[in-house]
């Protein structure tokens, strides 16, 4: 594992029904990932118990489809990264499902962990951004209620300022790796 | 603070009534050297004719709803409409983002104004709006430009000061007044 890469550690779960697929995508990531597999939809059902940080769903599988899984993992309302890598070329059916994005197969080693290296950008950058606007409101919300002398004798005052130029730093460094596409991605989920 | 104007790399939120926002922003907008972006203004046509007035010479894209009804009347070598549902703040964001990277069709704008945040906070949420500032304020500070955000003097004091938060300033207009710079709704900028 590399301190850069991106959500080191993170929990990865592969859904593809092809084990020879699903052991090769498996290991590309378990380097720097603790990586899952489920060999069908059924058994992601089960896998999943919404700890993962990112899902890469195979989506023709059968009895139970990679798509019916995606509604499965928003139905439950986690904060988790889903892509289809699928050999099904995306139609306007896509219109409405739930994913964050949409790898083609074949897919190549780089493809791949590009994919979940990007996600977990993104979902970093969302939780900061979460978290930035929570201390911004928290510091509305004093700034509202106590005079400009009670706020700057206030120990607790700056330490939430020192809080959120820290997190602006981190914020702006990793907006830097970041594609437009990205960003939008970080827009949908607020 | 007393400030008269912004420097290249500043956000402002603009507060003030809808025709002396429109003024100061127009002719910040028309200073631009490489192109400006007028986000979601009202009268895109208008906005046009009076970036012009204004002295603009660089090129113009308007970021606008409904805007392909106006497009071929409004676009020329110089002036690109872009049109997005204004009820998807992503899709704005997304287009606004372009026109400030490298690879539009458009130099990268260095002049950014967003005419009114009020449309967007009744449509979302103090959240995606904080959101949607926040990215493209940094965008902005990345290529040097100035971003311009237009608020209503309605809006409650806490939403305006949160979305003040990841600004540079607060710019009040008045109708035939001077505009009053200062640090966003209340910061205490001394504080320890």
């Amino acid at each position: 594992m590399t301190d850069e890469t991106p959500g080191a550690g993170a929990r990865v779960l592969i859904v593809e029904d092809e084990r020879a697929l699903a052991q090769l995508y498996a290991s590309w990531l378990d380097d720097d990932y603790e990586v899952e597999t489920a060999l069908d939809g059924e058994a992601a059902l089960e896998a999943y118990d919404g700890s993962e940080d990112v899902v890469l769903l195979d989506r023709r599988m059968p009895e139970t489809s990679g798509d019916r899984v995606l509604e499965h993992i928003r139905d439950a309302g986690d904060d988790c990264r889903v892509a289809m890598v699928s050999a099904v070329t995306p139609d306007f059916d896509i219109y409405d499902m739930g994913f964050d994005d949409y790898l083609v197969k074949p897919v190549s080693r780089e493809e791949f962990r590009d994919l979940v290296e990007r996600m977990l950008r993104v979902s970093d950058y969302d939780e900061g951004l979460r978290r930035h606007f929570a201390l911004s409101s928290k510091l509305a919300l004093l700034r509202s209620h106590r005079s400009e002398a009670e706020l700057r004798e206030s120990e607790e005052y700056a330490a939430l300022r020192a809080e959120l130029d820290e997190l602006d730093r981190e914020l702006t460094e990793q907006v830097a790796e970041m594609a437009v596409e990205d960003i939008g991605a970080v827009l949908r989920d607020a | 603070m007393q400030r008269e104007e912004l420097e290249p790399g500043a956000a402002a939120l603009v507060v003030g009534p809808v025709e002396a926002r429109r003024s100061f922003c127009l002719d910040r907008l028309s200073t631009a050297d490489r192109s400006a972006v007028a986000v979601l203004p009202p009268d895109p046509a208008g906005v046009v004719e009076g970036y012009r007035r204004a002295g603009g010479e660089a090129p113009l894209t308007v970021v606008a709803r409904d805007a392909t009804t106006d497009a071929g009347r409004l676009e020329s070598d110089d002036v690109r409409v872009v049109d997005v549902d204004a009820a998807s703040l992503p899709a704005v964001g997304e287009a606004t983002l372009a026109t400030l990277g490298a690879d539009g069709p458009a130099p990268p704008a260095d002049r950014l104004w967003l005419a009114d945040l009020s449309g967007p906070l009744e449509r979302t949420s103090v959240q995606q709006v904080y959101r949607l500032l926040y990215i493209l304020s940094e965008h902005v500070e990345r290529v040097d430009g100035v971003g311009l955000y237009g608020l209503g003097p309605s809006v409650d004091g806490k939403t305006t000061g949160i979305l003040g938060q990841p600004l540079d300033y607060q710019v009040t207009v008045r109708p035939g007044g001077a505009p009053t710079f200062g640090s966003p709704a209340g910061r205490i900028d001394g504080a320890p």
